[in-house]
């Protein structure tokens, strides 16, 4: 029986690209935006309340983490800062901020499940390894030869993983400072002329935690980049290559963010061309011959929503958000509002839940 | 009809090519008379030959660096950190105090006081590649030719001095061979030659079995033939057939044009296609080559523009302010006009493929060298980099600078095209006095 | 919905086919062609090619190759008054026919995407037995795949359903080609909305053109290029990026009346079923592959006429009636638009017979008209526009190929096909085909780039001047022309068998002159005597068909 979900809430933040997340008691959404600034609602049984924005960064926030038990949020912005927030006081400021953290673009962030450490990793081609109390730093891990776009923690060993924009992967081993091993998914990376092509965008365990994997595109070009998005599964001890499943056509790209259900299914969301863009639900158990990925139905399929960035599940395990970017987003030349303004793209975040879930005490 | 079936059909791959929309309605319709041989030889004279005398004794040359699919302004020259579209890197000082530059071009902010920057160009067609002949013809007005691109243009005006290799080189990626569409009217002795993949056009060298001496003896029994069978006869084919002799002559005596690069040059340049055309670019000019077109392809960031432009720029970076010091360093640079451009920029609006699209609103073009003012940035965008703020210059203004930094009267000097006079850039435009010396 | 549109182009070309003056009974095709370019100008004319001239000229068109010394010799000394049609009539009969015209229209179909040796096989069939234009263009669309000579025609079809590089299949250009080469139009720009500039392009005729063969795939049972058409259950539905409009359309021809997609239930989907055996792909009932070749090559439509017409008249006298040649349409009239209309008439009441085409162009005196300016001719470009004087054409590469072995002496040296286990120890060719391959590399454009303008290369000229393949030919040796030149010992009898041979023609005393004092000087007179043969073979005269 195909799974459906509802739309409880559209959230409609005036502007674009926000990388958006539960906080673990699940009663806020904070989301990194375009604009420096961090946004936050507040969800109650009612509506989402719109909180004011914590200010403070610079660029674009996209790297987001959470403490586990205390209403912090860790993120990271693409000059570079590092910064901690309360995210349930009302005008926050800064717990502590490190300015250059990161040489540049700060892509990920991920906290340790005691909450003592998080890390980070940028641009810079660095992971640090930072005390969460107040930001020192801890280890500087060296091994990747290019911008770092993603982190993830093993949930069991609290293991450290990053994956670059050649679509190297490297598990670090904390205690020496070093590489410990690697998973090569550099089917997700391409050299086109002058430009790197893909990248480890996301990674996701298994709920086992015996799988790693990881998605981005198989990029057939650059410039207005092109691929056929994909994931691909390692065993996370022999390190072979156990799944892999192209998600769309050349024209959907990007598979930005993947993260397990608790129903079992991984939840994907694509972005390519402006107006294309899938939320999907797969059954990562399934041995599809070859050839029959084009042809499978999958457990939840929605491709309604245009240009998904990011998805967060709710701490419920039942509720996520998408983040999307707004239709008829690209054009060339200008267009103007009917007042002469050049206006820009915003993105419309979904909070959609099981359609037969009963609503919960949140 | 459901969303599948609207992606079906808009998913027809596209025939359109860039060159299709190039065409101007006259040339669509066939009805332009002078397709490429017309205007050869006597024919596409110019109205003062007296000046195109003193022109050919000119040594100037010119470096064409063409950045094919429109570089991001806002990503290199124009940054605007930290605003509603400028997207997410920071800038940095340069070597001109107050002007700062994309952090992702690090190598050029070293020598922005050898540069001239217009920060306010605004230009008309902000369609995908059909901008490119439009820009290198300098966007004339339609008087119902087909205008020469600015290499061929710097041919015909200057010649080919004092080498005798053609006088229109194109390095770029993919294919090489005799590329005489740029010519237009002027025909296609003024095309030009196109160096592809680094690779030396093959049967370069001459047999073992014959001496230079003997060269020289059979090519004049083969001109001898050629005089013989002028007589009488349109010259329009005989000149080309001809001129592509000439050049393989030259070509052939200047071997080490081709030869590997110095792997020290390969470091300074960067060991990418851009680095190894920026370097046979240099070559070039030093065997004294008129003009020199330098492509590099992949600019186009409709998608993923950040992270694209993130390893673009510094490998343009990298080869531009090489070249640039290379030229200055051999005293090269005064006699070389450099010029660093794209068809148009790209948008403030990032589109939901994170990237950006055509902007011939309010964009860039960089330029150095013979009779150009050093360290000097005109030209404004607004706080957000959406439009230009008083005075913009079209690609018409940049054509007239770039003559008169040559030294060329771009106001006086006409072609001569069948009998009809016809200026060498847009009437309406003039050279931007800000920028020349 | 479906949207039925007769372009206005469409009737006016039909009414100008109806309108097309029709000669007197006893007028000819070549005569009324003169009579009409006459009739269109006051300028003078140039004069009529000499023997010399014409004999080179005719051998090129007809046979790709130059004229062998004898062959001069006997024309220049035939006496007879009929001896341009007279040979005209002979070179028809050529066994090298076959071969220059399936040279021809190979590179005008094929673009040179690529070779295959059954396509090979149904163009020289087609041209040995006279196969008339529409029944070429029905088997290429349709081949009767139990005929050995036929089984290759689908070459065409199928080499642009293959993949190249990154790109999907591309039926858009398959349909964008069928109309500019049998219908000359060009319908690219017209894909994705009515053409910006070209009124009577329309949206809906390419789509309608691409219905058909949307459903095409190349079929992996035979051993030769074949397609398959999977059933097409509904029409296509397409959209203007103009407007929000969807519209349908099955199979149409541009101009033409639509093919409406019927509803089949599955049991009568197939006319011949899937064999799952042989895999053999099975014929749909609705076929819109033979609505085509019943439909687009005939003479009830205007464009098939006047396609060919215009692109043979273009091979034969530089340049086209109507240029580009894919761009027919009002607003780009012919230059001689009754000429236009006459031959596109005439041809189809002769069915479609090439052969009858090609010797009408070559009796005109239009044809046979010198290429040497006199005074006072007065404009050149007007001249030649208006055809008083011939125009210079460009040498395919296969022209130039077999000319130069020929002019060397040098054919002998490669078999179509090396015998048995014969292998040379060598980096040159050994076969004719892979010559072919080093002038079409050094000589001819990259693929899908059509060849009807003078294109001169670096390439071409740095093979000429310094190829080990070219030297092999021009030093003495293997019998070749040089050989033959050092057994003469007169040197005036060198430079006279060395004209002939390689330029066709006697040399004037200012070249015997030149070309003795070169032979004289010269310290090694093998080389000397290769230099002079390279000389002429890498000059203008040589090069260039005049």
């Amino acid at each position: 029986m195909p799974l459906t979900f509802d739309t409880t809430e559209t959230i409609n933040p005036a502007s674009q690209r926000l990388s958006a997340q539960f906080s673990p008691c699940g009663q806020y959404l904070v989301a990194g935006g375009l604009d420096g600034l961090l946004h936050r609602w507040l969800l109650s049984a009612e509506e989402c309340e719109g909180l004011p924005d914590i200010k403070g960064h610079h660029g674009w926030v996209e790297a987001l983490g959470f403490h586990p038990t205390e209403t912090i949020v860790y993120s990271g912005d693409s000059w570079g800062e590092l910064s901690c927030h309360d995210y349930a006081d009302e005008n926050p400021a800064a717990v502590w901020s490190i300015e250059s953290a990161h040489d540049g673009w700060l892509r990920a962030v991920a906290v340790g499940a005691d909450g003592s450490w998080l890390a980070s990793c940028g641009k810079d081609h660095s992971v640090q390894c930072r005390k969460t109390k107040n930001g020192k730093i801890m280890q500087r891990l060296v091994g990747h030869e290019t911008d770092v776009y993603s982190l993830i923690i093993h949930p069991e060993n609290q293991s450290l993983v990053s994956g670059d924009a050649h679509g190297q992967v490297i598990v670090w081993n904390r205690k020496k400072g070093s590489v410990e091993r690697r998973f090569d998914a550099s089917e997700l990376f391409l050299q086109h002329r002058l430009q790197d092509v893909g990248g480890v965008k996301c990674m996701a365990f298994s709920p086992d935690a015996k799988t790693l994997f990881v998605g981005g595109t198989r990029p057939k070009g650059g410039g207005n980049v092109q691929g056929v998005p994909l994931i691909v599964g390692f065993d996370w001890y022999s390190g072979k290559e156990v799944f892999k499943r192209e998600l769309g056509i050349v024209s959907d790209v990007y598979v930005h963010e993947i993260q397990f259900h608790s129903n079992g299914f991984l939840m994907a969301v694509t972005s390519g061309n402006p107006g294309t863009g899938q939320l999907l639900f797969i059954d990562t158990n399934a041995v599809l011959g070859e050839g029959e990925a084009e042809k499978t139905e999958y457990p939840y399929r929605n491709n309604t929503m245009s240009n998904c960035h990011s998805i967060s599940l709710h701490p419920d395990g039942e509720q996520f958000a998408v983040t999307t970017t707004s239709k008829g987003s690209n054009g060339n030349g200008r267009r103007l509002d009917k007042d002469g303004n050049y206006v820009g793209n915003h993105s419309p975040i979904y909070l959609m839940r099981p359609s037969n879930s009963t609503d919960k005490e949140l | 009809m459901n969303n599948q079936n609207k992606k079906q059909a808009s998913q027809q791959q596209r025939l359109c090519t860039p060159a299709h929309h190039v065409m101007s309605r006259r040339e669509l319709l066939g009805v332009t008379a002078a397709s490429g041989l017309l205007g050869f030889g006597g024919l596409g004279g110019l109205v003062q030959p007296l000046v195109a005398d003193e022109l050919s004794q000119s040594d100037k040359q010119v470096l064409f660096i063409w950045i094919d699919g429109g570089m991001s302004q806002l990503e290199s020259w124009d940054p605007k950190p930290n605003t509603k579209f400028g997207g997410p890197f920071r800038s940095i000082q340069t070597t001109l105090p107050g002007i700062r530059v994309s952090e992702l071009m690090p190598k050029t902010a070293q020598i922005m006081h050898l540069l001239a920057l217009d920060r306010g160009v605004t230009t008309v067609d902000n369609s995908h590649s059909a901008g490119v002949p439009r820009i290198q013809r300098g966007d004339p007005k339609d008087r119902g030719v087909i205008y020469p691109y600015f290499g061929s243009a710097v041919a015909k005006l200057m010649g080919q001095g004092k080498s005798s290799l053609p006088p229109y080189i194109w390095v770029k990626p993919g294919s090489g061979g005799f590329k005489y569409q740029d010519a237009g009217f002027l025909g296609p002795r003024y095309g030009a030659l196109a160096i592809g993949d680094g690779q030396a056009p093959p049967n370069l060298l001459l047999p073992d079995t014959l001496s230079h001496d003997d060269n020289s003896a059979r090519n004049r029994l083969r001109n001898f033939a050629n005089q013989q069978y002028a007589a009488g006869r349109n010259p329009t084919f005989s000149e080309a057939q001809s001129f592509v002799f000439d050049s393989a002559d030259a070509l052939m005596s200047r071997q080490a044009l081709f030869a590997d690069p110095d792997p020290a040059d390969v470091q300074l340049y960067g060991d990418n296609e851009l680095g190894r055309d920026m370097l046979i670019g240099r070559k070039m000019l030093e065997a004294g080559v008129r003009f020199v077109k330098v492509n590099s392809y992949g600019w186009d960031t409709h998608g993923d523009n950040f992270n694209g432009h993130a390893s673009l720029m510094p490998r343009f970076d990298q080869a531009f302010a090489a070249v640039v010091l290379d030229l200055q360093e051999r005293g090269m640079l005064d006699k070389t006009l450099v010029i660093a451009m794209s068809e148009f920029g790209r948008t403030p609006r990032i589109n939901g493929h994170v990237g950006r699209d055509h902007w011939p609103e309010a964009w860039s073009i960089a330029m150095t060298g013979t009779g150009i003012r050093r360290g000097v940035v005109i030209g404004e965008t607004n706080k957000t980099g959406t439009f230009v703020e008083n005075e913009s210059h079209d690609i018409g203004d940049f054509f007239h600078t770039w003559f008169a930094a040559l030294g060329v009267n771009s106001l006086e000097t006409e072609y001569l095209n069948n009998g009809q006079p016809l200026p060498i850039a847009h009437d309406d435009c003039k050279p931007i006095k800000e920028l020349l010396t | 919905m479906t949207r039925l549109r007769l372009s206005c182009g469409i009737i006016f070309i039909f009414v100008i086919a109806l309108c097309a003056p029709s000669p007197a009974r006893s007028e000819e095709l070549h005569s009324a062609i003169d009579r009409l370019i006459e009739d269109s100008t006051d300028g003078i004319f140039a004069e009529q090619a000499t023997d010399f001239e014409f004999l080179r000229r005719i051998f090129l068109d007809l046979t790709g190759e130059i004229p062998a010394p004898s062959d001069v010799t006997d024309f220049v000394g035939s006496s007879s008054v009929n001896k341009r049609t007279e040979l005209i009539d002979r070179l028809l009969k050529d066994e090298r026919y076959p071969r220059r015209m399936s040279e021809l229209f190979n590179v005008m179909l094929m673009e040179r995407r690529g070779t295959d040796p059954a396509w090979k096989r149904f163009l020289v069939d087609s041209f040995k037995t006279n196969r008339h234009w529409d029944s070429l263009v029905k088997t290429i669309i349709q081949p009767d795949l139990a005929n050995e000579n036929e089984q290759g025609a689908g070459y065409f079809l199928t080499k642009r359903l293959e993949k190249y590089g990154q790109n999907p299949t591309d039926f858009p250009g398959l349909a964008s080609d069928i109309g500019r080469l049998f219908m000359g139009v060009d319908l690219a720009c017209a894909q994705c909305h009515d053409h910006l500039f070209i009124d009577e392009y329309r949206q809906s005729d390419f789509q309608g053109l691409y219905a058909f063969v949307t459903n095409t795939f190349i079929r992996t049972d035979t051993q030769f290029p074949a397609i398959g058409q999977k059933v097409m259950k509904k029409p296509l539905e397409f959209q203007s990026v103009f407007e929000e409009e969807m519209f349908t359309t099955g199979p149409r021809l541009p101009g033409g009346v639509e093919l409406e997609v019927p509803e089949y239930d599955n049991k009568n989907e197939f006319a011949v079923a899937p064999d799952p055996q042989s895999k053999a792909p099975g014929v749909p009932a609705f076929n819109p592959l033979h609505y085509l070749a019943s439909t687009l090559p005939t003479s009830k439509n205007p464009r098939f006429q006047i396609n060919l017409v215009n692109r043979i008249w273009a091979s034969m006298m530089g340049t086209g009636l109507v240029w580009p040649l894919d761009q027919h349409h009002n607003d780009n009239p012919a230059t001689h638009p009754k000429i236009l209309s006459l031959m596109a008439a005439e041809f189809a009441q002769h069915d479609f017979d090439i052969k009858w085409l090609f010797r009408q162009l070559m009796l005109t005196k239009a044809y046979q008209r010198s290429s040497i300016l006199l005074s006072p001719l007065g404009d050149i470009q007007k001249a030649e526009a208006e055809y008083r004087v011939f125009r210079e054409r460009a040498l395919s590469p296969e022209q130039l190929m077999w000319s130069v072995l020929k002019a060397t002496g040098t054919e002998s040296r490669y078999p179509i096909e090396l015998e048995g286990d014969s292998k040379l120890e060598t980096t040159l060719p050994t076969t004719i085909e892979q010559v072919a391959e080093h002038f079409i590399a050094s000589f001819a454009n990259p693929p899908r780039e059509p060849e009807v303008e003078f294109a001169p290369s670096v390439r071409g000229s740095l093979f000429l001047l310094n190829s080990e393949l070219v030297q092999s030919w021009v030093n003495n040796g293997g019998d070749n022309s040089t050989e033959q030149l050092l057994k003469i010992s007169d040197n005036t009898e060198v430079i006279d068998s060395l004209y002939i041979t390689v330029l066709s023609r006697p040399p004037t005393p200012v070249e015997l002159n030149n070309m003795r004092e070169f032979l004289l000087s010269h310290p090694n007179r093998p080389d000397a005597i290769a230099q002079l043969v390279w000389a002429l073979l890498s000059c203008n005269e040589f090069l260039i068909n005049h």
